[in-house]
């Protein structure tokens, strides 16, 4: 499935002639450099590896080579990393995500891609992102229990409550809702719509919320639910 | 300025006029049925203007229609409406005039400002 690698922006809306208002997240998508597309030959698909956003320039890069460049701030990659874009003849990027593709005849090492080049308004995409932690939360924030009164002499204010039976079963069945880890999780939302792309400004209007925070790494792809026909049909 | 202020400025509308709260207005709203694009008045006083000077700003037009007070509130900047006509200035004190739904005739009536 085609797709691009985004930042997350926020919210907002946007007003249609049709529709009128509508909510939409606006994803910096792009433009995204090919870093490698060949076929596993092991797992039977093709694999497309982009990157996307510069890093800044290696430890034991020649300075005076870099003039040219345009200083970049944020994270250095690793000696390993940096070897897979120098290998491939690019400049280092920071994030890298695979994509499958159908065939690997449409995409060139070094070949930088665009918003206007994957989407279209009106497609519908799958967006993945890291969702907001929210720690260690119990029953109420994690798995939407009611809870019990705060006063009036009750004693049951935010518990899970019973969690089973007795002897028989005598254990707790599987997969139980409890307290523990909520968020700062990959999450895939399907089937959003694109709603409109500013080219000049790489941007992307998504129909509806994504998870995460502002500023959050997305992979926004070819929804899979349209797979195999013209999606946005 | 950042990317989605942008978004939100290049969608303001300037051709509709400007009015205050206790004015009474003419609102034209396109309605999509089928094919054929219907234009309906909603007319009434402005009771609440909320939203500032952002794409986000509402306000609420209240009328009463065989009796019964209507309200709708319409998002400013929407292509939605396609005209707004001031038919009267009105003079009130306050920023929301939600009084008004506790009160009928005579006792709803707004002075004109002139």
């Amino acid at each position: 499935m085609k797709g691009l690698i985004g930042k997350k922006l926020g919210m907002t809306h946007f007003f249609s002639e049709e529709k009128g208002q509508i909510p939409v997240t606006v994803i910096e998508a792009g433009p995204c450099v090919v870093v490698s597309c060949k076929k596993e030959q092991a797992k039977n698909y093709t694999k497309l590896l982009l990157g996307f956003q510069k890093a800044k320039y290696p430890y034991h890069w020649d300075k005076q080579k870099l003039e040219s460049e345009e200083p970049v701030k944020g994270k250095r990659l690793n000696k390993p990393q940096t070897g897979i874009f120098s290998k491939a003849g690019l400049y280092p990027h920071s994030v890298m995500l695979e994509f499958r593709v159908d065939s690997k005849d449409k995409y060139k090492t070094g070949d930088v891609l665009k918003v206007e080049d994957i989407f279209k308004e009106g497609l519908k995409v799958d967006v993945r992102s890291k969702s907001k932690g929210r720690g260690f939360s119990g029953v109420i924030k994690r798995h939407n229990f009611h809870g019990g009164k705060k006063s009036h002499g009750s004693m049951f204010h935010r518990a899970p409550g019973s969690i089973g039976q007795g002897t028989t079963p005598g254990r707790v069945i599987k997969g139980h809702p409890l307290p523990g880890q909520y968020g700062n999780k990959n999450i895939t939302i399907q089937n959003l719509e694109v709603v409109k792309i500013i080219p000049e400004k790489n941007l992307l209007l998504v129909k509806g919320a994504v998870p995460g925070a502002k500023g959050t790494l997305v992979k926004v792809q070819e929804t899979v639910k349209f797979r195999g026909r013209e999606f946005g049909k | 300025m950042d990317k989605i202020h942008e978004i939100e400025a290049s969608q303001l509308r300037t051709d509709l006029p400007e009015f205050s709260v206790g004015d009474t207005v003419a609102v034209r709203i396109r309605i999509k049925e089928g094919d054929k694009t219907l234009i309906r008045l909603f007319r009434g006083v402005v009771i609440a203007k909320k939203g500032g000077k952002g794409s986000r700003a509402t306000f609420t037009v209240r009328k009463i229609s065989g009796g019964v007070g209507v309200e709708r509130v319409f998002p400013y900047h929407s292509p939605v409406i396609s005209s707004i006509k001031v038919l009267k200035r009105g003079k009130v004190r306050k920023s929301k005039i939600y009084y008004l739904r506790g009160r009928t005739g005579k006792a709803a009536k707004i002075k004109e400002r002139r």
